[in-house]
């Protein structure tokens, strides 16, 4: 190494300049600090130092960690399906959706009974309910994942601003965090909706808005503790910059719990968006298939058809628990203490 | 490596690479609800001033809460210094800023005290290894992964570790997987903030051989930071000891270790145990009473007077003693007024602070 970093050095003591590693370093003094001479039979018996070439990376662990977790499976079987279903609803769903054609069967006071055509009996607007519930799996995971990820990124953007600059920067941010985080989620949703009028587009940012704080309060919260630990002090003393400090160490470290809290939000997500439809603030176009409004507009028939009520509940219920119990395995197959 | 015993007189000639000048750290205490207001300080470094030989080692050592880990950061400028000044190699560290001091950050290491927390869990080796390299030296990344794969050779570790995390190596290997990162960039100085205290015993020996072996090899200068005294004495060719952030005295190791001279330093002297057993059973060991008074606070005249075995009723309550070099024993600086006196054995300690080792122990 030749550079002139060390102008006043002078030439006798030239041993600070040799940056070049020996390329075989002596191999007794090696020996005797490092690899351990092993008896030929103990070396066999636990094989060379090479065998075992590959690391296991954090979320490597976590995912072997995970796929040994049963409620995992159960979780991402759910999760799985759920999303084929959204995915494939026309080609799984027997009959055309928001189709009234069997409507000269209803009657005010009763719905026919279930019957092989339709598995799960007729709505009351004369549509098949297996068809409805199958196509309202599309309005959920849409408006669920969408919110949930412009929460994500919003919540994100504002905590990592307070988390990576502190100071003022933080203060500022995170008043304005508070403020949001001091109004009721569903009655801030209810706000958003309201100004913005029925449209998908509304719920989206109204549930987005609510996850917000949640997200960015996580994120600098963990960012703060991940900035004081040894790691980040050594990168300092490396001389790294202060822009690879925080972007490739503090935030990919910080990122555990803000995901497993995505995951954790999606299921409220699509609690959320039925319960906004059932307030009347979801999709205006009736024709659309959406779990929420379907347990309103099966209200007036609770005591004569419960099943209306149920299904769609049920349905509701459901996702949210895959989604949760995927949640609760992710948090802990990442967290350091519960490892087995 | 030792470095004989030569007078302050001639330090001034001495080939220093490390030059710090009545360093101060202190660590502003708020209190207030809406306004904060600084009610005082905590001085965890209150004016220390030391210098370090090229390709020589300097133990530092105290107990915990002296300042001696706070000195080692804010020589580092992990640490901001309140005053004073760290010269490496004719450079005013302490001067430097942004982009400039980032660079001369190359040149001055830090060896961690726990080698887990100090590595990135999220990377593997090999990127653990390289970063420091792109970042100051960017080449090939060829020629960079074989650098690493050197460096871990160097360091007794196989070429396979690259490929693995931190949480997968024993305490010891981290610990050599930290050396080996802060010594890729070829530095001048290193600072080991207690290098080896985290680690099991029989570790500790191949991590200490290992860090000599590396100064014999690149002619590195170490500060190392320690509260186990037979590890410093080991390592060092001078020591320091402090207490309460300041220096209480410096001498070469073995000079130290024979006759100790501050009264601190002999009471953490007797401390030791000797390894023969006619000898152990006779041995004498002075009590230091209490704890480290509040560095907030710290008490007046000499800062050691409280808890001071040797006390004596005038100077050392009302005084603050010189870190001065001792005649007849050059190079050996103690702050204490009455060194010369304890030399002679004039002065004894307070006959209830001496116990007999086994009842101490």
């Amino acid at each position: 190494m030749t550079d002139d970093r060390n102008p006043n050095l002078p030439d006798d003591t030239d041993i600070t300049d040799d940056t070049d590693v020996p390329e075989a370093p002596d191999l007794a003094v090696a020996t005797s600090v490092g690899m351990l001479e092993r008896p030929p039979l103990l070396e066999e018996a636990m094989g060379g130092d090479e065998i075992d070439e590959e690391g296991t990376s954090l979320w490597k662990g976590a995912l072997q960690r995970l796929v040994r977790n049963p409620s995992a499976i159960i979780g991402a079987v759910i999760v799985a399906l759920f999303v084929l279903i959204a995915v494939f609803a026309p080609v799984l769903a027997p009959y055309e959706p928001a189709g009234s054609q069997w409507i000269d069967q209803i009657t005010p006071y009763s719905l026919p009974p279930f019957s092989p055509e339709h598995p799960l009996g007729l709505d009351p607007f004369g549509s098949d309910l297996l068809t409805q519930l199958i196509f309202g799996a599309r309005q959920s995971l849409i408006i669920g994942v969408v919110s949930t990820l412009l929460g994500l990124i919003g919540g994100a953007i504002l905590g990592g601003l307070a988390g990576a600059f502190g100071g003022w920067v933080d203060v500022t941010v995170m008043r304005l965090v508070d403020i949001l985080l001091s109004i009721p989620s569903l009655l801030l949703a209810v706000s958003v909706a309201a100004v913005m009028g029925r449209q998908p587009l509304a719920i989206m940012v109204a549930i987005a808005t609510a996850q917000v704080p949640i997200f960015a309060r996580l994120l600098r919260g963990s960012m703060m503790a991940e900035t004081r630990k040894d790691y980040v002090l050594a990168s300092w003393s490396l001389g790294l910059r202060r822009r690879t400090i925080t972007m490739s160490h503090v935030l990919p470290n910080s990122l555990g719990p803000v995901l497993v809290q995505a995951t954790l939000t999606l299921a409220t997500a699509i609690i959320e968006v039925a319960a906004l439809s059932y307030l009347g603030l979801g999709e205006a176009d009736p024709a659309v298939a959406e779990w929420g409004r379907m347990l309103v507009k099966a209200q007036d028939r609770l005591q004569s058809a419960p099943w209306l009520t149920f299904f769609p509940g049920l349905c509701i219920a459901v996702t949210a628990l895959g989604f949760t119990l995927l949640g609760e395995s992710l948090r802990e197959a990442l967290d350091p203490k519960s490892r087995r | 490596m030792a470095d004989g015993s030569e007078g302050l007189d001639k330090l001034d000639q001495r080939d220093d690479l490390l030059v710090v000048d009545d360093l101060k750290v202190h660590f502003p205490i708020k209190k207030g609800l809406v306004v904060d207001r600084t009610v005082g300080h905590v001085k965890a470094v209150d004016g220390v001033s030391l210098r370090v030989r090229r390709g020589s080692t300097y133990g530092l050592v105290g107990e915990s809460g002296c300042g001696k880990s706070t000195f080692g950061r804010a020589v580092l400028r992990l640490e901001e210094p309140t005053g004073g000044t760290v010269t490496l190699d004719g450079v005013d560290v302490s001067a430097l800023s942004g982009e400039k001091l980032r660079q001369a950050r190359r040149r001055m290491q830090m060896v961690f005290q726990d080698p887990l927390a100090s590595l990135d869990p999220r990377q593997s080796v090999q990127s653990l290894m390289i970063e420091p390299l792109r970042v100051h030296d960017p080449r090939p990344q060829a020629e960079l992964i074989k650098r690493a794969a050197d460096m871990l050779e160097l360091v007794g570790m196989p070429r396979s570790a690259l490929a693995k995390y931190p949480h997968e190596f024993s305490g010891g290997q981290r610990q050599r997987i930290g050396i080996a990162r802060a010594m890729i960039l070829n530095p001048d100085l290193v600072i080991a903030d207690e290098p080896v205290s985290a680690l099991d015993v029989s570790v500790q020996a191949q991590v200490i051989n290992l860090l000599e072996r590396l100064q014999k090899e690149f002619g590195l200068t170490y500060v190392v930071i320690a509260h186990d005294l037979a590890v410093v004495r080991h390592i060092s060719d001078r020591v320091g000891v402090m207490y309460l952030g300041r220096l209480v005295e410096e001498a070469d190791a073995d000079e130290l270790y024979q006759t100790p001279l501050h009264p601190y330093t002999i009471a953490l002297m007797s401390a030791i145990p000797i390894p023969d057993p006619e000898v152990e059973d006779r041995r004498e060991r002075i009590l230091l009473r209490g704890d480290l008074p509040s560095p907030a606070n710290p008490p007046s005249g000499c800062r050691f007077h409280t808890r001071c075995p040797y006390r004596q009723p005038t100077l050392c309550d009302t005084e603050v003693p010189e870190l001065r070099v001792i005649e007849g024993h050059p190079g050996h600086r103690v702050s204490c007024h009455w060194a010369e006196s304890i030399l002679a054995g004039r002065v004894e300690p307070a006959d209830s602070l001496v116990v007999e080792a086994a009842v101490a122990e």
